[in-house]
């Protein structure tokens, strides 16, 4: 059994918070600088939130369908996927702020960014996939559980966002 | 016309030259990154984007010309410049190969072959504005322009990006990254056309609107469907102003 290292698990989680906390700022633009400092605290916290919350369910429904999934290593996989996905909205982090700044209304301005933030998860979610190959390979159980996992987490994010989201704008 | 427009033209042909031999085969990164390459390109898309773009402010003539021309090259630069640490980043997060000034290589010479193929269309333009065009028309036969040279651009950009691991993601998340910001790049900095029944020209508008929302009215306008009220006259063409 491997175990966890925790000092490179800070270390590659580190753009991953730095890349959420930025999406959640330039989400908040549209409705104000209280939203900037809510929405920027808010939604890393909903993404290693849920990320946290469901991990569990991964090692554990692998385990009930013979290919288990040590718990270091869903870790890592884990935090190599949030930290693709800060990295990746790092970099959408300059187009954010220049659509965010320049549209005309409220909600075309958040709508505008909403497809930015997808494109940063869904590249950690592929980089999850991929950190997990040799795992779901074989066995298209497993892929189908890795599939159901990621719709599961992602809804969940997505329906937690949207009510924390000032006037329910999702 | 085509006397003007080769006369214009004659700065690009150093940059033309390079890029005419490029689509033949892949892009390599390292030839494109150089920076006399970068240099080049770079220079390309600001002498092919201000031809294009005076060539747009010759439908409303005066100080709208040189207007145009400053802000076309302005746009095009710009894109770039939001859209190439998306790329950077996105090849960082999928563990391809990341290198800033590989990326902004290959960007730029997208974008400078788009340029390069909106001088070609220059003439249409130009001729368009000779013969006086519908306001709303011109709009149309801008955006069919740009949408040539721009699809023209994208073959150089997919070519350089189809390769590796996670091509198919990094190519999609990046063209649609790119339409965004392109189009939202083009409309903050409207007017390029400006509408006949303004008197003054300004250098910017107002942030209002949206570029799809346009080019649908633009559209319903060209078929003799006004929908606006924006201009109160409704003056239908420069030819009629």
């Amino acid at each position: 059994m491997r175990t966890i290292d925790w000092r490179s698990a800070i270390r590659t989680l580190l753009p991953g918070l730095a890349g959420t906390l930025a999406a959640g700022a330039v989400l908040g633009l549209p409705f104000g600088p209280r939203q900037v400092v809510h929405l920027g605290l808010l939604f890393p916290a909903i993404i290693f939130g849920v990320t946290l919350f469901c991990a569990p369910t991964l090692c554990i429904a692998s385990s009930l369908l013979g290919n288990a999934l040590e718990p270091a290593r869903a870790a890592s996989a884990l935090s190599e996927g949030v930290a693709s996905a800060g990295h990746a909205l790092l970099g959408v982090l300059p187009v954010g702020l220049f659509l965010a700044t320049t549209s005309a209304s409220r909600d075309d301005g958040f709508l505008v960014l909403v497809p930015l933030v997808l494109t940063g998860i869904v590249v950690g979610v592929v980089r999850l996939a991929v950190a997990l190959r040799p795992l779901w390979q074989e066995r298209p159980v497993m892929k189908a559980l890795l599939f159901g996992w990621t719709a599961m987490a992602m809804a969940m994010g997505l329906l937690l966002f949207g009510r924390c989201l000032p006037g329910g704008a999702l | 016309v085509n006397v003007a427009v080769a006369e214009a033209s004659v700065p690009l042909t150093g940059a033309a030259a390079t890029a005419a031999a490029f689509p033949a085969g892949a892009p390599r990164a390292s030839v494109l990154s150089s920076p006399d390459e970068i240099k080049r390109r770079f220079a390309l898309i600001v002498v092919g984007a201000a031809v294009f773009g005076a060539v747009l402010g010759a439908h409303r003539g005066g100080v709208q010309i040189l207007y145009a021309a400053i802000k076309l090259p302005l746009v095009v630069l710009l894109t770039a410049v939001v859209c190439t640490p998306v790329l950077t980043s996105l090849n960082r997060a999928l563990g391809r190969r990341a290198h800033l000034r590989e990326d902004l290589g290959l960007i730029l010479a997208s974008l400078g072959r788009g340029c390069l193929v909106l001088v070609a269309l220059a003439p249409v333009q130009l001729l368009a504005a000779l013969a006086r065009f519908d306001y709303h028309r011109a709009i149309m036969l801008t955006v069919a322009c740009c949408s040539v040279a721009g699809l023209a651009g994208l073959a150089v950009l997919v070519r350089g990006l189809w390769q590796g691991s996670m091509r198919v993601l990094v190519t999609a998340a990046l063209l649609g990254v790119f339409a965004l910001a392109g189009t939202r790049m083009t409309w903050t900095l409207r007017p390029y056309l400006v509408r006949p029944c303004e008197r003054e020209v300004p250098f910017l508008r107002a942030v209002d609107g949206s570029f799809t929302s346009s080019v649908g009215t633009a559209m319903s306008s060209a078929q003799g469907r006004y929908r606006s009220e924006t201009c109160p006259d409704r003056t239908r063409g420069y030819g009629r102003d």
